[in-house]
């Protein structure tokens, strides 16, 4: 099965680096959803939670505020800061 | 031949001067190692960061915003040159002032004009002398401070480019390659470099854009130079560090081998002077007994 590969990087440090399923991110403009097969896109990132799923293991974290890049297949999110819950 | 005081005495300075070097080398050992997990972290986050900026440069037409603008014919440009504020640090400034000034009579020639900026009192200093000086200069940077340091210059070159004074920005400082090297680099970062084809999009598609195309590319690209800035004073601080330290390790052995040299000097010293005096007693005696027998 199609996967992506989702990239959560902080100015200190590199928080998430693996290969997912689904993810789910707080958009400035709503909360979006990305899936293998997404279009190039660019957002501004709110503050929020960011949710992934690999099988059925699922995730999540807040990041705050931030830029995310989805191309081929691949997520990449920068935040300042991320908080786990 | 030197008497045994002077040696002493500059055996003496000498060892003095070796327990600064290797305080020196201590002190920039630990401030390379935080300047270095700093770097380290950092990396991966700027390296994203330029690669989102290449993609959209290529992806983005270059009328959306002015810091996309592509000067067709480039006359203007301005450097960006990082040295450090204090020497003691080896080849650290001297070998990229020399390569500026290679590259200033050579390459450089095809602008009209130069322009730099100066981030560190040993470059500013020496292009002082020859007349050179920066828009701006900026000294006293260090791991406190830089972030705000790289904002403001950073701000700076955004207006400037954006007001069409300049065409190209270049930055030039020591890359952190490991302890023990470091190379010298030339970073255009502003016209901002199109990212490679990879397989699948060899005709770009544009982005989707949230929430507007301008709210995204004023945040992405007035960051991308910051971001930059702070990369390459982040990577020329950890350089700066790794070069002092290697340059008082080496002054420190150096000192070494000095006070061995001159420990056996003290000792030749000492001993032609036992030699000379037993000499003189022995010869003093022999001269009394001889004196007696007659």
């Amino acid at each position: 099965m199609a996967d992506i590969h989702l990239q959560v990087i902080t100015p200190v440090n590199l928080v998430v680096d693996e290969r997912v399923d689904e993810v789910v991110a707080p958009g400035k403009a709503g909360e979006f959803g990305v899936l293998p097969g997404h279009v190039p896109f660019i957002t501004i990132l709110a503050e929020g939670e960011l949710r992934y799923r690999k099988g059925s293991h699922e995730k999540k974290m807040i990041v705050e505020g931030g830029i995310a890049e989805v191309r081929d297949d691949k997520i990449t999110v920068l935040t300042d800061r991320v908080r786990m819950d | 031949m030197a008497s045994i005081r002077q040696v002493r005495s500059k055996i003496k300075s000498v060892k003095g001067t070796r327990r600064i070097m290797s305080a020196m080398k201590l002190i920039s050992a630990v401030k390379l190692r935080r300047a270095q997990e700093l770097l380290l972290s950092f990396r991966p986050y700027s390296d994203a960061f330029m690669e989102i900026t290449k993609n959209l440069a290529r992806r983005c037409d270059p009328e959306r915003h002015p810091l996309l603008r592509r000067p067709e014919q480039m006359k203007r440009l301005h450097l960006v040159f990082m040295t450090s504020d204090r020497g003691l640090c080896g080849s650290f400034n001297s070998n990229l002032i020399r390569k500026l000034e290679t590259y200033l009579v050579t390459d450089a020639k095809k602008y009209e004009e130069v322009k730099f900026t100066f981030l560190g009192r040993r470059g500013r200093d020496h292009f002082s002398r020859n007349k050179i000086t920066g828009v701006e200069n900026y000294t006293g940077i260090n791991e406190r401070n830089y972030k705000e340091i790289a904002e403001k210059v950073a701000s700076e070159l955004v207006s400037e480019y954006i007001r069409e004074e300049t065409d190209e920005i270049i930055l030039v400082y020591n890359y952190f390659r490991s302890a023990l090297t470091q190379v010298m680099v030339y970073e255009r970062i502003l016209p901002i470099e199109q990212g490679a084809e990879t397989k699948d999009d060899s005709t770009p598609v544009d982005y989707l854009y949230e929430p507007t195309r301008e709210a995204v590319l004023k945040k992405l690209l007035t960051n991308y130079v910051r971001v930059r800035v702070e990369r390459a004073i982040e990577e020329s601080l950890t350089s700066e560090h790794a070069s002092r330290m290697t340059a008082m390790e080496s002054a420190t052995s150096n000192a070494d081998d000095v006070i061995k040299k001159l420990t056996l000097l003290a000792n030749k010293t000492r001993q032609a002077m036992i030699t000379t005096e037993l000499m003189d007693i022995v010869n003093g005696t022999e001269a009394l007994r001889k004196g007696g027998a007659d």
